[in-house]
This record gives C-alpha cells, sequence and structure tokens, in this order.
C-alpha cells in the first residue's frame, strides 16, 4: 500500500490540533524536523543553535497555528518561521563570533554518532563541505539552504524570505561562484 | 545563439527542476548547442550536491522534547501581563487613596452599599465626599481592613508570580 496515500495531509493535521488534538502535533513535527534543523544548522552553523532554533520554530508555529491559512502550504510558512528563529539566534549568541570558530560543534554533532552510517572518509568530506557553506555570508546560506536543501524554486524561496525572486537568483550565483571558487579540488568529486 | 539569449537561459537555470515540459525542451534545445550554458547548469549541480552532503540527521528524540516543551508550555497557564499591570495600578491607586484620604477599603465598601441604598432616589451628598462617609459609616473592626489588605496583596502577588514566569519550557 502506498503510505503517502493514507497519510494526513498538513491542512487536515492543523484542523485536527486546532480542535484539541495536541498530540497530533507530532505528525508535523516529525515530517518537517529533519528539514527545519538543516536549514537552521546550515544558517546557524552550530548543533546546539540548530537544535533550539528548529524546537523554538515548532513551538512557534504551535501558538500561532490559528493564524496559519489552510489553503497555503504548511513547508514555506514553517521553513520562514525557522529562518527567522535561526536569525535570532546568529543575532542574540553569535553576534561576535567568526563562523570559522563554529566548525568544531559540527564535527561533533557528526562524530557523537548522530549519523553512524557515513564513514571517515565520508565524514571528512562532509566536514570539508560544512566548513566551506560557513564561509558563506549569513544572507547567502539562508538562500541557499532554503533553495538546495528545503528544495524550493526561486520564487518560494523569495516568498519565504521576502525578498525579490531576482534577489534570490543574484544570491544563488553569487554562493555558487564564491563555492566553486573557494572549495579545494576535492570537493569537485564529493 | 546570441548572448541575450543565454542571460535568459541562465536566469531560468536555477529553476530547471521546477520549469514545465515545454520550457524545459526549449532549454534543452539551447543547452545542446551552448557548452557555456551546461557547464553553468552543471555548477548548479554541483553545488546542490555539496548541500546534500551537508545535510545533518535531527539529533535523537527531538520531536519528543519538542512535544515535552509543549506540553508544559500548555499546563502553566498563566494571566495576561496586562491584568496584572491592572490589578497593581489598582493597588497602588487604593493605597495613596488611603494615604492621602484615608479612605480604606472599608470606605469603599460603605460607599457601595450606601449608593446601591440610594437607587431610584435623588443622590443628595458628593459620592467623592469620603470624610463625610467616614464620619458616617458604623464601625468596622481595623482586622478586616487588613485582611483586605492583605487578600488584596496576596492576589497581585501571586498573578505577578504566574505571570513572570519563563514562557517556553526547557527540553
Amino acid at each position: 500500500m502506498n503510505s503517502a496515500i493514507t497519510e494526513p495531509t498538513d491542512a487536515a493535521v492543523v484542523q485536527r490540533v486546532l480542535q484539541g488534538d495536541s498530540p497530533a502535533y507530532r505528525i508535523v513535527v516529525e515530517r518537517y524536523q529533519d528539514l527545519v534543523f538543516a536549514c537552521a544548522m546550515t544558517i546557524t552553523a552550530n548543533a546546539a543553535d540548530a537544535q533550539d532554533a528548529a524546537q523554538e520554530s515548532f513551538l512557534r508555529l504551535y501558538r500561532h497555528l490559528d493564524q496559519y491559512d489552510p489553503r497555503r502550504p504548511l513547508k514555506p510558512y514553517l521553513l520562514r518561521i525557522a529562518v527567522n528563529c535561526s536569525r535570532n539566534i546568529v543575532a542574540a549568541r553569535r553576534r561576535w563570533q567568526p563562523l570559522e570558530e563554529l566548525s568544531a560543534p559540527m564535527a561533533e554533532l557528526v562524530d557523537s554518532g548522530v549519523s553512524p552510517a557515513m564513514d571517515a572518509v565520508d565524514t571528512e568530506r562532509r566536514a570539508a563541505v560544512r566548513a566551506l557553506v560557513n564561509r558563506l555570508p549569513q544572507t547567502l546560506r539562508e538562500v541557499c539552504s532554503l533553495f538546495y536543501l528545503a528544495d524550493h524554486s526561486c520564487k518560494e524561496v523569495a516568498d519565504i524570505l521576502q525578498m525579490s525572486e531576482s534577489a534570490v537568483k543574484v544570491a544563488l550565483h553569487r554562493a555558487r561562484k564564491k563555492l566553486l571558487e573557494l572549495g579545494p579540488t576535492e570537493l569537485r568529486c564529493v | 545563439m546570441t548572448r541575450q539569449e543565454c542571460e535568459k537561459v541562465r536566469e531560468w537555470l536555477p529553476d530547471y527542476r521546477w520549469l514545465n515540459a515545454v520550457e524545459r525542451q526549449a532549454l534543452d534545445r539551447h543547452l545542446l548547442e551552448c557548452p557555456e550554458c551546461r557547464e553553468e547548469l552543471r555548477e548548479i549541480h554541483t553545488v546542490g550536491e555539496w548541500f546534500a552532503k551537508t545535510r545533518h540527521a535531527v539529533p535523537a528524540g527531538f520531536a519528543d522534547g519538542v512535544m515535552g516543551a509543549l506540553q508544559r508550555e500548555t499546563r502553566s497557564v498563566r494571566p495576561p501581563a496586562g491584568l496584572v499591570m491592572v490589578l497593581v495600578g489598582v493597588l497602588a491607586v487604593e493605597v495613596l487613596l488611603a494615604v492621602a484620604f484615608d479612605v480604606t477599603p472599608r470606605i469603599w465598601w460603605e460607599t457601595a452599599k450606601h449608593v446601591v441604598g440610594q437607587l431610584g432616589q435623588v443622590w443628595q451628598g458628593a459620592w467623592w465626599d469620603f470624610k463625610s462617609l467616614t464620619a458616617s459609616v458604623p464601625v468596622w473592626p481595623v482586622e478586616v481592613d487588613l485582611m483586605v489588605w492583605g487578600g488584596a496583596c496576596v492576589v497581585v502577588a501571586v498573578f505577578g508570580w504566574l505571570t513572570l514566569q519563563p514562557r517556553k519550557a526547557e527540553s
């Protein structure tokens, strides 16, 4: 049986939660936790901050669920909250700390067994890629995380970040050029 | 194949995955003839693959943490800060009135009783004439005043404490 058929839609789950079935909110959390965490991780460049931002995003969504229009998709709405939470955390905790110093906690997360399937070489490559991504300015990381990780189109990214579509395309172009310019040769064959 | 055509194509390239069949066909035709635009698309794919490598699995028990935090947050029902401000304001005004004009809770009580008693009749006195009211009200032991004061302070303190509790529960 195709599981996609039986899974309730976001709008249906939201409706249930609004009618008092709070435990149903777990469906939303489990459905989007990986995505929200990955985006928060790309923006904050720190595992603890990403976890805080992701948790705060889900709590904030829950608190303002009555303001959500069920005719619109939930994912961009949630990601907008996640971006704002990540921005707040970066501004509050990391204002004066260079991002290069933040690569250690990310490596710790990888080494702590969160992704046990990765072998040593792969871990090294992933760490190198993350360090590379962290060298991008925050705005470019936000755009890239929504475009590459959350799989949104340029127009959707523009809506989420409340910027123009052409600004998103320029940001993607700049990020790409910068990554390709900074990226060591071995990254090209990752 | 013109420079303008290449510029137009490069504007579309990031959204290659979301193009419809007709748009993609047109783009593919151009890409077949233009190695520079092909290279641009390859770069987009390469960077996309790099980002895929940065994906983290969410820490174990994350959903439990969120649901636990939500439960704690829902359980702790707190009065709104505005209500506490009103209560504090009322108490402060009452303290000022009591100190300046000797308008204790007893006076308020007797005033209310008097006004209710006068309903339907023309009110002769001035409602703000607390001094005369003080003189005319029957004796009310000072302990009752103190109990009313104490009760008001306890109510304000409890509401204030509940409101100042941290809103976000730790996971």
